[in-house]
């Protein structure tokens, strides 16, 4: 087991984000966070790399309880948003994010042409984030996510607004990672995105309500859509 | 070494910003140069009336490129109510008596040199009162102008463009990402601080440079230690500029603190003399950074004393930013509880 989550709850003000979550993630699979938004699939993922702290249960990724600033050098973050300096050129991007995980200046430069070569951008590697499309800012924060060679990957929507095309490519990469024996976490609220993972956790206001291989939880609907599973749910609490 | 990474990444991110660039390097000069033509020794020509003055003494008086011509006191008034002139001279027992039609500092300053410098020969402890038909005798803000700008302009620039950026990283969420790395957030915060510290140390430098060898403003002290009082100042307005935008959701929101936060300041820097304000108002000038730091150029620029009478100043602006650097790491708790 790679990373455990162990009765979690949180709470913002009096508002109750997350109650009792237990989770675990296995080392070299592809897990999905899936429920609708304001589920609170961001603060568990928040919780996960310890942005904020949780008001009780335990969190541990590989060997570290989280907090720990030591684990964020095996964790890859790629926020919602792309999160990239706009006057910076994207090889510049990299360079700054890999000099704050403390890569040495030759293997960082060479490790930063592998990762734009990943994502395809090695010809606009040059040019200021500000004249990148959508599409290609959201590779360059994949990238950056890649760039210390994390062994867990989190990533916050990662496909949000992004043609299919390119998603599929995005996708091909996960499985390539997977491969490469990395451990990798999406959020989602697509659903036919969701059954690309290895496995799920359904999170519907604040609770898991599922979570179990994609096969397994397919075989308890009906018409073979994970949206039953919510639609179920919604249903039985009215 | 991360520090050093951020500082590397601030001063490339400002420089590929040109508009961030002009803001701080360009805007500062030209504000110089108007505040130069609007306050600065003017080629004016102030004409003037005598009534009852030794002609020997007018003489002097017009010597010095015045126009002078004799009317009545009665017809002098008149003529610097209407504004045909600037100034009546006339005796009043045996002081000398400037009447001006309302407190202009350049034509007070030009017409009350001119007197001044005449009389010096005649009869040096002689007295001279400057009245006014409209309003009162003021201190004259010709010589204190300058200083006090130099400050104001300095921390108010530094102060936005070092919340702007904040803030933007925040709606970025690069800020948010930086803190998902191991960096520790002193580190961040110093690492912003020096960034933003090189541009506010290139700024006072170029700026008091300007002012002193091209405007040729009066500066009695030295230039090394003006600028270190400048620089002072703008590292504090960097800290509190961070520490502002954790309170700015957007761009905008920083600009509201402008009016809370450095218009007061202004008024607090010298323009208007402090121990005369009601309610012990004047107190309030302790919690402001720009006041130290004008009070410092006074002693340096004006005064022509060095960085050790202005002991004071300095610790209390590097308690400034001290005090905001310390706040600034713990708000980035915010982003990382560690």
């Amino acid at each position: 087991m790679l990373i455990e989550v162990k009765d979690v709850s949180k709470a913002f003000k009096k508002q109750q984000v997350l109650k009792d979550i237990s989770l675990n993630i296995n080392e070299n699979e592809i897990f999905g966070l899936i429920g609708p938004s304001g589920s609170g699939k961001t603060t568990l993922i928040r919780l996960i790399i310890g942005a904020i702290s949780s008001d009780s249960g335990s969190i541990h990724v590989m060997d570290y309880s989280i907090p720990n600033l030591k684990a964020l050098n095996v964790i890859g973050y790629m926020p919602q948003n792309d999160a990239l300096y706009s006057d910076l050129s994207g090889y510049d991007n990299l360079i700054f994010f890999g000099g704050m995980y403390q890569m040495k200046k030759e293997s960082l430069k060479q490790r930063a042409e592998e990762v734009l070569a990943l994502v395809e951008l090695e010809k606009d590697a040059k040019k200021k984030v500000t004249n990148y499309s959508g599409g290609m800012m959201k590779r360059l924060s994949l990238a950056v996510a890649l760039l210390h060679s994390p062994k867990v990957l989190i990533l916050d929507e990662p496909t949000v607004g992004i043609d299919p095309i390119l998603r599929k490519k995005i996708w091909d990469e996960f499985y390539k990672l997977k491969e490469q024996g990395k451990t990798i976490i999406v959020t989602t609220h697509v659903m036919d995105e969701a059954i690309k993972c290895d496995r799920l956790a359904l999170i519907y206001q604040g609770g898991i309500i599922a979570c179990d291989t994609v096969g397994t939880l397919l075989s308890k609907t009906k018409d073979n859509s994970i949206e039953e599973l919510f639609l179920k749910r919604g249903v039985k609490e009215q | 070494m991360k520090t050093l990474q951020i500082v590397k990444r601030i001063v490339k991110q400002t420089v590929n910003d040109r508009r961030s660039l002009a803001l701080i390097l360009i805007v500062p000069i030209f504000i110089f140069t108007l505040i130069f033509f609007l306050l600065g020794d003017s080629d004016y020509k102030a004409s003037i009336v005598e009534s009852g003055m030794s002609p020997l003494l007018m003489e002097k008086i017009e010597a010095q490129d015045l126009t002078v011509e004799s009317m009545s006191i009665e017809e002098g008034k008149q003529a610097v109510k209407d504004k045909e002139k600037d100034a009546l001279l006339y005796m009043e027992g045996s002081n000398i008596v400037i009447l001006l039609e309302s407190n202009d500092n350049v034509k007070t300053g030009i017409i009350s040199k001119a007197v001044r410098n005449a009389v010096k020969e005649f009869n040096p402890s002689g007295e001279m009162n400057i009245e006014f038909i409209y309003g009162k005798s003021g201190a004259n803000m010709f010589n204190s102008m300058g200083y006090i700008m130099l400050g104001v302009i300095s921390f108010f620039l530094i102060f936005l463009l070092a919340g702007v950026s904040f803030v933007r990283e925040r709606t970025a969420q690069t800020m948010e990402r930086l803190m998902m790395s191991p960096v520790k957030r002193w580190q961040v915060v110093l690492g912003y601080t020096l960034g933003f510290g090189v541009f506010a140390m290139l700024q006072s430098v170029i700026l008091l440079c300007y002012v002193k060898w091209v405007l040729k403003m009066s500066f009695a002290g030295s230039l090394i230690d003006a600028s270190v009082i400048m620089i002072l100042l703008s590292m504090s307005a960097v800290c509190i500029g961070a520490f502002c935008s954790i309170y700015a959701n957007n761009e905008f929101q920083m600009m509201q603190f402008v009016p809370l936060l450095v218009i007061p300041q202004i008024f607090f820097s010298g323009l208007i003399s402090l121990d005369t304000l009601p309610y012990h108002l004047g107190a309030l000038a302790k919690i402001m950074p720009v006041y130290y730091a004008c009070s410092a150029l006074n002693e340096i620029i004006i005064k022509g004393q060095g960085l050790g009478s202005t002991g004071t100043q300095v610790i209390a602006l590097l308690t400034f930013i001290l005090l905001f650097f310390i706040l600034n790491i713990i708000a980035l708790k915010k982003y990382r509880k560690i």
